[in-house]
């Protein structure tokens, strides 16, 4: 647990204020078109 | 699912555009996000999380026509950005089928027997919600606007059972459109570049 703290720590550390950005950016697009768009995907039913 | 790739594909080639012409690739500042993590919460208990699926089976319709209608205003408040026209008449396209057929993206029997090829066994019956997705299974006749409904199938050799719309089109062109818009040396990103821009 403790290493794997450390290695967010040390990941966070790495990740500068811009790629925060993008990263919000991309999910946030991500997130909106997911829930614009319509597609109906019946996930595999009755295959 | 099909709309993410274009979110993967407008990455890459944004990103390569930003290497190529030695550029910083710059995200845009959205205004007003948080009606997006709204409107997808509320569709996420709606249609994809199970324990809430059940809830909400009667009101998914309502469930849906609200968040679109937040996901509207974040396209209108962002339409400064010009990817966000071809988002937002995506959006509109759906949301309008959508509102004339009962709340639920219209798809006709013909396109469901190819995503569920066989008889139907009462897995789908006409004029109800298709499974758990966002379409109810209207035919032709009683399709109001039946050009925006889930019409376009992938080809057979892609094996993914998928309907969508022009709107889910314009939405992907949108989604690809912006993130290779974000490696380009534009008057925007110069102004963020800047840091002019400083709304988010």
């Amino acid at each position: 647990m403790k290493t794997l703290t450390n290695e967010l720590i040390v990941l966070s550390s790495k990740m500068t204020d811009q790629k925060v950005r993008l990263v919000f950016f991309v999910f946030t697009l991500a997130m909106f078109v997911l829930a614009a768009g319509a597609p109906g995907n019946t996930g595999g039913a009755g295959h | 699912m099909i709309l993410l790739v274009a979110i993967v594909l407008g990455l890459a080639a944004g990103l390569a555009r930003a290497w190529k012409g030695k550029r910083p690739y710059q995200p845009y500042n959205l205004k007003y996000p948080w009606f997006v993590v709204i409107g997808f919460v509320m569709q996420f208990l709606a249609f994809n999380y199970r324990p809430t699926q059940v809830f909400f089976s009667r009101w998914a319709s309502v469930a849906l026509v609200c968040s679109q209608i937040l996901l509207i205003t974040f396209a209108l408040v962002n339409l400064k950005k010009f990817p966000f026209w071809a988002l937002g008449l995506g959006l509109l396209s759906n949301f309008i089928v959508i509102i004339l057929n009962g709340g639920l993206m219209p798809i006709q029997p013909e396109v469901v027997q190819k995503l569920i090829p066989g008889p139907s066994n009462g897995l789908w019956v006409v004029g109800e919600r298709l499974l758990s997705t966002k379409d109810i299974v209207l035919p032709l006749n009683a399709t109001r606007l039946w050009f925006l409904d889930d019409r376009f199938i992938l080809p057979a050799w892609f094996n993914y059972p998928v309907a969508f719309s022009i709107g889910d089109v314009l939405i992907a062109i949108g989604a690809f459109w912006l993130l290779w818009n974000m490696g380009g040396p534009n008057k925007e990103q110069k102004e963020i570049s800047n840091g002019k821009d400083v709304e988010i």
